[in-house]
């Protein structure tokens, strides 16, 4: 019986035009959901360009100038505020000088998480970058992420309705169809279940082909950028889980509702 | 046998705060081995009554009744059920599946047959094909046939599980004459056999073929037995 009603629905030329504004809904979404991996991976690559000779240590120092408690010259960074300090994320240790701390961070992109932090704490910090053209990258990156961010969330938000139109659609053209196995005598069960592996027939092969189109783009990307780049499989799967089975749930009870 | 039976059936619709009664004082049997024909001018209500044994509409007020069970006792599953082991439909435009071959049109009722596995199901398509003369048309699209050719595979699905009541609303409405009259040689046959067979037409060519004449006028039905 599905093996039949499949073959009914990709018989149907009219969803054709649906499974291909589906493989460039996937293909949009996949990569504003990774492109941030990309782009890390990018600048990191660029930024090694810049220091290849220098020491890490000297791209990921923050120099404290200013404790708001302490107002004597004499500056040492209390045990309990060392403490408090290093529990922040991204941190990973503290080196304390006389007069000056530096607070060692992780990754050089995680300086502006932990600026923020320590200024709601009340610890004013000074960001050390070495030479005027990391700092401009360093800016340009920020503005980049920010901008990738937003688009992200558009082109989410684009994909759950493009998908509500494409399966409302989708379920249009079979109304006549549905109609029928009522008649025949096939009960609400049994309809549901055709509904749901019908829709979700053409939306596996949409993403088939959306997974080819991106496994090529990513291969030239690392190409370009001489690095490779992983993708964290878990929070994809889960995204696309998400964003392609609710708007198909909402889709088919609503279908079922008014048949 | 009576297989459907409608006892002081009434059926209205409100349409725009207007009452229209579209059935009054309705009371008729329906028994195996007999062709009905249900004819009358257009909007007299031969495709409600139709709906109604069919359980696909109910009546407003009177006893509807398959195998001596009223219909609007039944849960949607047990009309479901029904509607797939005793009830064929035959409608006027064949109501076929376009993207299914003529063998998967006629397999559709079987698969929710539990009396028939794979090897069955095939065996019972092709028993059906044979029957109604579809040998060679079998792995054909709706498109690719003639008119007589899809109500006979229509003929066929509604047959499939080999129910008690055939309902065929104006089976013959789109159909040329020489079609017209191999479509209700069949549904008499059908009838010989031991189906109870209802045909809605306005054809009077149907009312050679039927046993009973059902007429339907103002909401009223007469019957006469030929």
């Amino acid at each position: 019986m599905i093996v039949n009603q499949i073959k009914s629905i990709l018989r149907n030329k009219a969803n054709v035009i649906y499974i291909v504004i589906m493989v460039v809904l996937f293909v949009a979404l996949n990569i504003s959901i990774n492109i941030q991996t990309i782009i890390d991976v990018f600048f990191d690559v660029q930024m090694n360009n810049y220091t290849e000779k220098m020491k890490v240590e000297q791209i990921k120092e923050v120099k404290i100038e200013q404790v708001t408690y302490i107002s004597s010259s004499n500056f040492r960074l209390t045990e309990e505020k060392e403490r408090e300090i290093k529990n922040i994320k991204h941190v990973e240790k503290i080196v304390n000088h006389n007069e000056i701390c530096y607070i060692i961070v992780d990754d050089w992109k995680d300086i502006e998480y932990v600026q923020n932090v320590l200024d709601k704490k009340g610890i004013q910090i000074s960001r050390v970058l070495v030479g005027i053209d990391m700092e401009n990258l360093y800016k340009s990156y920020s503005q980049v992420c920010m901008m990738l961010r937003a688009v992200m969330y558009i082109i989410i938000l684009a994909t759950i309705l493009m998908l509500y139109f494409c399966y409302k659609n989708i379920l249009r053209n079979e109304q006549e169809n549905i109609k029928l196995l009522t008649i025949i005598g096939y009960n609400k069960k049994t309809r549901k279940r055709i509904l749901y592996l019908d829709l979700l027939a053409l939306v596996l092969i949409a993403l088939v082909f959306a997974l080819l189109i991106e496994g090529i783009i990513y291969i030239n990307i690392m190409i370009n950028i001489n690095k490779q780049v992983s993708l964290s499989i878990i929070e994809n799967i889960v995204s696309n889980l998400l964003i392609i089975g609710l708007p198909l749930i909402a889709c088919i009870q609503k279908q079922l509702k008014n048949n | 046998m009576i297989v459907a039976e409608i006892k002081e059936g009434y059926k209205e619709y409100i349409k725009a705060k207007e009452k229209i009664i579209i059935l009054e004082n309705i009371n008729v049997k329906f028994e195996t081995g007999k062709m009905y024909a249900i004819t009358g001018n257009s909007g007299e209500g031969k495709t409600t009554l139709l709906n109604i044994i069919g359980t696909v509409d109910n009546l407003t007020n009177g006893k509807a009744l398959i195998n001596n069970k009223e219909i609007i006792e039944l849960t949607e599953n047990e009309k479901a059920i029904l509607r797939m082991s005793q009830i064929g439909f035959v409608f006027q435009n064949f109501y076929l599946n376009k993207n299914m071959t003529v063998e998967e049109n006629i397999m559709q009722p079987l698969f929710i047959n539990e009396k028939y596995d794979k090897n069955n199901m095939k065996r019972r398509t092709q028993e059906l094909i044979k029957q109604l003369g579809l040998n060679s048309r079998e792995k054909h699209f709706p498109y690719e046939l003639s008119g007589g050719e899809q109500q006979r595979v229509a003929i066929a699905r509604a047959i499939a599980n080999d129910p008690k009541i055939i309902l065929a609303d104006e089976p013959t409405g789109n159909l040329d004459s020489n079609n017209e009259r191999k479509v209700l040689e069949i549904l008499k046959k059908l009838s010989q056999n031991g189906k109870c067979v209802i045909v809605v037409s306005h054809s009077n060519e149907v009312k050679k073929y039927a046993d009973v004449v059902l007429n339907l006028e103002k909401g009223k039905l007469e019957i006469n037995e030929i």
